[in-house]
């Protein structure tokens, strides 16, 4: 196991640095250089040339990606140009840190509530092979999964925010409400994070009362006992949340996302929904599917601790790097409702070609995916005596 | 003598298609995607007919013609059955033309992805274990996990991309992907069948083994993956115009959104009276990439015999 460990982590740095050396080499083939887009025209040539040697333009590539390592491992991306949407020589790291948390909330509770809408509706079609209870929501999940995302974002926007009033018209805060706190020192990362935390805690909450209440026969009791925990959960939350005084604002933020999230778990549903289909059928075919059908169990028990709990292995697969391809996907949404994370980010600084800012995003992205990809295959691994061995 | 011996072959092929047909129609949703696609195909190739006979280039051109008789944009007439646009263009005739644009990209993308990662996976599971086999998979195992539209997005800030270039640049990222790691194991499959052994025994080459036998077997599933590029190349290329990325690009369904958005006729209070300004386009999208991904279903069920019913 430990020399499995060790060849693997190996690997994935090997990776990781070809993907910076990709990326790199990629932003030095664009046309023209960088003091075109810093240095305004009127800048005498003597002080255009000083510039470039202050950045070390004027070496060799492999000594300039040399110096954008050594400060990579400082956790040092460079500073962004100054453009419309980026404060000229502030660092990328602080804009990514800035950024970062806020991506990961929104799109993170999109994969969850994706994941458990589509492992709970896959299980159940799957079951019902061939009838219309499966057609249908296959049909209209896969019509759904293809609505092209602006055109879903534009019409949820204009539905349920101007039509119905309902939620706000983008935009990730109520600047007023937030003024007092920010005029204190506050920044978003001081709620978006605790709001990060909250949702970890509840996932792991859930996922254990579940279990624990599996056992249970009777369902009137299960249900019960379900309510129950949940209630706990939501008591202990808002207590906490009280404590620090920052409810509203986390409110706030949750009252702003309704739309984004729903927005995406209409296109996406689909895709787990698909993916707990296939491989149900694949699990009700086995031989213990029927000695627990022969054994006399409710259909019921069979489904769900029987084929459902064998069938998760691919669906669980697909869901690790769902969450590690949420960069990737914040780019239209962001876009379309004005959040200001990660994908924003990208599209804003390709547009204003700020190559420091793109060069830093794409970046993280493709860490994000290699590190998901490295704790999927660990714990593959930890479950399957086979994958370490071979 | 010569007909019947070619006889054979021709009909056994004919019985297995038949045979396929028969599951993939049983699954319905494939049939439901063949009937969506011939009637998208039937649009796509009406337009040039259309332009040739009944209207005025002048006025119906998707890029270059405009109306002087109504404003723009204006709403669905008897003369423009789905209005015009911003710039004075029907927006029929420029639907029409775009999903041709969407289908040729989306073809080319899929046929270049999926003869990449046709000969790349059969070559790595038939040379398994050696330099080819470790490169490639290495590779595979990179580009699979790659965000794709990220780097996409990136790309066209530093190079021009056009239509081509666009289809290139995802049939290559896809075929040497994720598309080469199903067909490795697929093909892994076949190497170690008997047959595979007789043909050598009998004196082929590996040419030959690999042209004739490994790669014949692992179609079926080639085809299939086929599908799901198709969709992921039009989806790609309307989110890039959407957002304006892709200057090259004179036509297409995401530039038909794209020209509309800027305009402020969606993002808005505007949405819903400007309905034929979205609407078509992004219908379109869906059609397409629904039809697509409904045959890629239908595919699955022939392809992977533990999907069916019985």
């Amino acid at each position: 196991m430990t020399r499995f460990l060790v060849q693997r982590l190996l690997q994935s740095l090997v990776l990781l640095v070809l993907v910076i050396a990709a990326v790199f080499l990629i932003f030095q083939v664009m046309p023209g250089d960088i003091t075109t887009v810093m240095v305004s025209p009127e800048t005498p040539p003597e002080a255009r040339q000083a510039v470039i040697e202050r950045l070390g333009l004027d070496r060799p590539v492999h000594e300039r990606f040399a110096i954008y390592m050594r400060g990579l491992v400082q956790f040092d991306l460079g500073a962004a140009f100054p453009t419309a949407s980026f404060h000229g020589g502030q660092p990328v790291t602080a804009i990514i840190a800035e950024r970062l948390p806020r991506t990961v909330l929104l799109f993170v509770v999109v994969v969850v509530v994706n994941y458990a809408l589509g492992f709970a509706i896959g299980k159940r079609i799957a079951w019902r092979r061939g009838g219309i209870a499966e057609l249908l929501p296959t049909a209209i999940g896969v019509v759904l999964h293809n609505v092209f995302t602006p055109v879903a974002g534009l019409v949820l926007l204009w539905l349920f925010a101007l039509r119905f009033g309902l939620f706000p018209f983008g935009g990730w805060q109520d600047f007023t409400r937030w003024r007092p706190f920010i005029e204190r020192g506050l920044t978003s990362n001081d709620v978006f994070v605790p709001m990060i935390g909250t949702g970890a805690f509840f996932v792991a909450w859930t996922l254990l009362l579940l279990r624990s209440t599996s056992g249970m026969d009777r369902p009137s009791m299960r249900r019960a006992a379900r309510a129950a925990g949940f209630a706990v959960f939501v008591v202990g939350a808002l207590v906490w949340w009280q404590r620090t005084a920052l409810l509203p604002l986390a409110l706030d933020v949750l009252y702003h996302m309704t739309l984004p999230v729903l927005a995406l778990v209409l296109i996406g549903f689909a895709t787990p929904m698909l993916v707990m289909r296939d491989s149900m059928l694949e699990t009700m075919r086995d031989d213990f599917v029927l000695t627990a059908r022969a054994k006399g169990l409710p259909d019921r028990q069979v489904r769900d601790r029987h084929a459902a709990r064998a069938a998760l292995l691919p669906i669980a697969t697909s869901f690790a790097l769902a969450v590690a391809l949420v960069v990737d996907g914040a780019v239209i949404t962001e876009t379309l409702f004005s959040w200001p994370g990660m994908g924003q980010a990208l599209l804003r600084s390709v547009t204003e070609k700020n190559y420091p800012v793109t060069m830093g995003v794409v970046i993280v992205a493709g860490t994000t995916v290699l590190l998901a990809h490295l704790i999927v295959d660990l714990l593959y691994a930890a479950i399957d005596p086979r994958v370490r061995h071979a | 003598m010569r007909d019947t011996h070619a006889q054979g072959p021709a009909r056994r092929l004919w019985r297995q298609w038949t045979a396929n047909w028969r599951v993939f129609a049983e699954g319905r949703i494939g049939l439901v995607g063949v009937a969506l696609l011939a009637f998208i195909a039937a649009l796509a190739l009406a337009h040039p007919v259309l332009l040739a006979t009944v209207w005025d280039p002048q006025i119906y051109h998707p890029i270059t013609g405009f109306t002087r008789d109504v404003a723009f944009p204006s709403p669905p007439a008897w003369s423009h059955p789905l209005g015009v646009s911003r710039f004075g263009r029907d927006v029929l005739s420029q639907l029409m033309y775009s999903v041709r644009v969407a289908f040729g990209l989306g073809i080319l993308a899929a046929a270049i992805s999926v003869s990449l990662g046709t000969v790349v996976g059969c070559l790595a599971a038939f040379y398994r274990g050696r330099i080819v086999d470790t490169l490639f998979m290495r590779l595979a195992n990179f580009l699979m996990i790659f965000p794709t539209f990220t780097l996409l997005v990136a790309l066209s800030g530093v190079a021009t991309i056009d239509l081509l270039r666009l289809a290139i640049i995802i049939g290559v990222l896809g075929g040497l992907g994720g598309i080469t790691v199903v067909l490795k194991s697929r093909a892994l499959g076949v190497t170690v069948k008997p047959f595979i052994d007789a043909a050598r025994v009998a004196g082929g080459s590996d040419l030959h083994l690999i042209l004739r036998h490994v790669i014949p077997n692992v179609l079926p599933l080639s085809f299939l993956y086929m599908m799901f590029t198709v969709t992921s190349a039009i989806f790609a290329e309307a989110a890039l115009s959407f957002f304006g990325l892709l200057p090259q690009v004179r036509m297409s369904l995401g530039l038909m959104i794209n020209e509309a958005y800027t305009a402020g006729y969606l993002g808005g209070p505007l949405l819903a009276e400007y309905w034929y300004l979205w609407m078509p386009p992004g219908l379109a999208i869906t059609v397409i990439c629904s039809a697509f991904y409904m045959i890629g279903r239908g595919l699955d069920e022939v392809v992977n015999p533990r999907l069916r019913e019985r």
